[in-house]
């Protein structure tokens, strides 16, 4: 019969490190069709090298678990300086508590080895904290927190994703700190709504492309991860709280030397 | 467009005497340069394309289609913008080999920023707009964007029309191109000329293969009625295109892109990187088979301008045994790269190269990296073809005239251009293999493609540099007809490693596996040039909304190039060529299919679509003048300078 290895795990983060150069993706010779195949190969590469080595002994008693790929490192070094250098993290939250998203940034800030991040873009699960369904008052919540941490110092500028006209204009009116960006699916990057069009350019707010699905992790493809790395047992009742993605750009030059992942998942032990 | 001195030029005798004294002070202020420049801090990315247009004149009422000879009088007119405003200039001028040619650039350079990259057409379509505003619309005046012209050289191609002078008196001494059609107003082209004819002791000999269509005359031979002392007839060949002038070769245009890397290493892995991809993207951008009024077997211009100013003499060339000349020399100074620049890549640096060893050890002992003054000892075993009497004597600490005079008349596919001394421009590479499209749109998304690769290859660190013999062997092959499509090409088919053995890093693979991915002839996967480069879109959290979508349509325009679902120019003129109802099927453009041809030609240029098809999907995208309020101020630094 088969035995769960990490029986007491509620909570687990992996980081991907930094992937910008394909050393971590060398076996891949085909270009990620998209970014969820992109974050379930990262995902994929850390269990599988970290899974090698490890003291199933200690780990089963764990209820929160971390794995890195200690080759990786992404932290900000100093070939360029930090002015030179533009830190993007887009924070795709389906986990709308506040201090998960403090968290989940003081955990990217630390990853970096960075103070700051110059650009935070925020987009909010259609289905924020499992069973509840989208509404402006989750995007608002998670903004304050973003807000004090511009008031603080540790981001400069934030911006929002998917956001049609009606939504970013209440969210313009209402927020402290503005929008400065709505990043929007690059399928509609030549056929952008006018009135969409317009409003950004009245408020001077950029649009930007992603190419990311609604929802980068659904909860199925992480627990999909977890059979293959561990076991069907291990897997049950997994969900993604958050992803967040960086990068960093040398902004005159257009290379980018950083990117990378941090995924959060959870489980309630007593719904399995 | 190369050095412009002001003063006098030396003729050949005086010439030849100070070559010596060239590259010995030539090198010399080399080493200063590289000394003083070699450790500039790092550079921001800055980059300008560079588009030749002719001056045609379509004269509906006689059917003719020829070029105007007035770019001397355009030119003054175009560069006031320049010299009254300078560095507020949207764009620039320059003369170019032809007097029915100019050379436009933008003002300043574009920058490190994505949205830069829809503003490349728009600058386009000003200069296209700011030179169509000083010619007669009414009277059929234009200008065009193409590589060859088709008649150039052919009896009244010109206007006003000149009789070519195959005489001494003359400095081309061409049966067919006269002298009035070299850019005149200053002596840099005409001394470049005569200096080369006189330097290879006899004219210029371009062959080109002519189309054997079903009633070309075969075998194909011409007879040249004012060919008095028989040098065409011994110099022309059975089933060729015979030119006799450096102008069939520097009178086409070109598009060519330069860029500053950040430091002098950076600009040197970005000369090895490109130089594999000088034969792919000349295959892709093929657009000149019609030279001298007939179809030829080829579909581009960079061996027809490779012969058209070939200055070696017999000796060089290996007709005849070494006795004057110092070298024998494989290739003319018009030509692809013979080494990689890095030292990582001296391995694959499998061909011979002719040295000067001399000036070579000279380097080395003076601090030049190996690699770098094996390089530049190349490009030195050259003679100066143009020199000024005001130029000769020089300081080697301040000035570099020496030097720039051997670089800018060494033609090769990349050209590494360290920084003027006591200037803020950095190390730069130029990449100048492209033929120049017949719309603004296409020639946006060749430059906009490539300047995107060099970011995804320093990004993800990739590596195509496979042995110098291949890319010369993918040259030969890049000119074929049909090259696109029918080509096979050597590449590297795997781009993450760094070092390996260079045996074994090519694969054959067609444009479209190249440019669009797909499998290799050794049966492994290649992920695509577009694909690469779309991945670092992807990857940028900078790319806005308006520029994706530009981007979107260049790379659907190369993408359909590569794949053969649209046509290359090349194969669109042949195509145009063969279905016209006057068309012979003899190889031969007449006036009257060089004149619809040239007018539909002129059509396209101005956005109509009828006879486009299979060339263009469309030309309509979102480039714009001026990058938009919001995201200037996102972290690209202001552009100053020239390149």
């Amino acid at each position: 019969m088969e035995v769960p290895r990490i029986p007491q795990a509620s909570s687990l983060i992996i980081n991907s490190g930094n992937v910008i150069n394909f050393e971590c993706l060398k076996k891949r010779k085909r270009i990620a069709q998209s970014t969820t195949e992109e974050l379930k190969d990262c995902l994929k590469t850390v269990l599988d090298s970290r899974l090698k080595t490890i003291n199933w002994d200690e780990e089963k008693f764990k209820t929160s678990l971390e794995f890195t790929v200690p080759c990786c490192n992404p932290a900000l070094s100093d070939e360029q300086t930090r002015e030179d250098l533009k830190v993007t993290v887009k924070a795709m939250m389906c986990n709308a508590d506040p201090e998960v998203i403090v968290d989940a940034i003081h955990r990217v800030l630390k990853e970096l080895d960075t103070d700051i991040i110059d650009v935070l873009l925020l987009s909010v699960s259609e289905k924020p904290n499992v069973i509840e369904t989208f509404h402006m008052d989750h995007l608002k919540t998670l903004w304050s927190v973003l807000e004090r941490m511009v008031d603080k110092g540790q981001i400069k500028t934030l911006g929002v994703c998917d956001l049609e006209k009606p939504a970013l204009e209440e969210l313009y009116n209402w927020a402290k700190v503005k929008p400065s960006i709505d990043q929007v699916n690059e399928v509609s990057c030549c056929i952008i709504p006018p009135d969409l069009n317009a409003f950004s350019k009245e408020k001077k707010i950029q649009l930007l492309t992603h190419g990311d699905a609604l929802e980068i992790l659904p909860a199925e493809d992480f627990q999909e991860l977890m059979k293959e790395s561990f076991s069907d047992l291990d897997a049950q009742g997994w969900h993604t709280s958050w992803v967040l993605r960086y990068t960093a750009l040398i902004r005159c030059r257009g290379v980018i030397t950083r990117k990378g992942y941090t995924v959060r998942a959870q489980r309630n032990l007593n719904n399995i | 467009m190369g050095l412009l001195s002001e003063g006098s030029p030396l003729d050949w005798e005086e010439t030849k005497k100070y070559a010596d004294h060239v590259r010995k002070h030539g090198v010399k202020q080399f080493i200063n340069l590289y000394h003083k420049l070699k450790n500039r801090p790092c550079d921001v990315l800055k980059w300008g394309d560079e588009v030749e247009y002719m001056l045609v004149k379509i004269d509906s009422s006689q059917k003719q289609a020829t070029l105007m000879l007035n770019a001397p009088e355009l030119l003054p007119l175009l560069q006031r913008e320049e010299i009254e405003n300078p560095s507020e200039n949207p764009t620039a001028w320059r003369p170019e080999y032809g007097n029915y040619m100019i050379e436009g650039t933008p003002g300043k350079p574009y920058g490190g920023l994505f949205a830069h990259f829809n503003v490349v057409e728009a600058n386009m379509r000003l200069r296209r707009e700011q030179l169509e505003k000083l010619l007669n619309r009414s009277s059929g005046e234009t200008c065009l964007s193409i590589t060859s012209f088709p008649r150039l050289g052919c009896p009244g191609f010109s206007i006003p029309r000149l009789e070519p002078d195959p005489s001494e008196a003359s400095v081309t001494k061409s049966l067919f191109f006269p002298d009035g059609a070299i850019f005149g107003s200053h002596p840099r082209f005409k001394t470049l000329t005569r200096n080369i004819r006189s330097r290879r002791g006899e004219k210029v000999s371009i062959n080109i293969p002519v189309f054997k269509d079903k009633n070309t005359q075969t075998p194909f031979v011409e007879k040249f009625p004012n060919d008095h002392d028989g040098e065409g007839a011994s110099a022309s060949k059975q089933d060729h295109i015979y030119m006799d002038a450096m102008g069939f070769g520097m009178g086409s245009s070109c598009l060519q892109v330069t860029f500053q890397a950040c430091n002098i290493d950076e600009a040197k892995f970005l000369y090895d990187q490109l130089t594999p991809m000088c034969p792919i993207l000349l295959a892709l951008s093929a657009s000149a088979p019609i030279y001298r009024g007939l179809l030829s077997d080829i579909d581009c211009r960079w061996y027809v301008i490779s012969s058209s100013v070939d200055c070696r003499t017999k000796e060089e060339r290996g007709e005849e045994p070494l006795k004057n000349d110092r070298f024998r020399i494989p290739k003319s100074r018009y030509d692809s790269v013979d080494s990689y620049l890095s030292p990582d890549n001296a391995k694959f640096n499998d061909t011979h190269l002719v040295m000067d060893e001399q000036l070579c050890q000279e380097m080395i002992d003076g601090g030049v990296d190996t690699s770098l003054a094996r390089h530049v000892a190349h490009l030195f075993i050259r003679d100066p073809v143009s020199l000024f009497s005001e130029k000769i004597e020089q300081d080697d600490e301040n000035d570099s005239d020496h030097f720039e005079n051997i670089q800018s008349t060494n033609w090769q596919s990349m050209r590494f251009k360290p920084p003027p001394v006591n200037s803020d421009i950095g190390w730069r590479v130029e990449f100048r293999p492209m033929e120049v499209q017949l719309t603004d749109f296409e020639n946006a998304a060749f430059v906009v493609f490539l300047v995107l690769l060099t970011r995804a290859i320093l990004t993800f660190k990739l590596n195509f540099v496979i042995p110098i013999s291949k890319v010369d062997a993918n040259m030969q092959e890049s000119h074929k007809r049909d090259a696109v499509r029918k080509g096979k090409f050597h590449f590297r088919k795997e781009l993450h490693s760094k070092s390996s053995n260079p045996e074994d890093v090519t694969a054959e693979m067609d444009i479209n596996t190249i440019i669009n991915g797909g499998k290799t002839e050794a049966g492994t996967d290649f992920p695509g040039l577009i694909p690469l480069v779309n991945s670092y879109i992807a990857t940028l959290d900078d790319a806005d909304v308006d520029t994706t979508c530009t981007i979107s349509q260049y790379f659907k325009l190369l993408s359909d190039r590569a794949a053969g679902r649209l046509k290359t120019t090349a194969r669109w003129m042949r195509d145009f060529v063969d279905s016209h109802p006057s068309y012979r099927h003899d190889s031969v453009i007449s006036e009257e299919v060089n004149y619809d041809l040239i007018k539909t030609i002129a059509n396209i240029t101005k956005g109509n679509m009828d006879g486009a098809q299979g060339l263009l999907h469309t030309t309509v995208s979102k480039s714009v003048d001026e990058i938009p309020e919001s995201l200037q101020g996102t972290g690209g630094v202001s552009i100053n300078g020239s390149m």
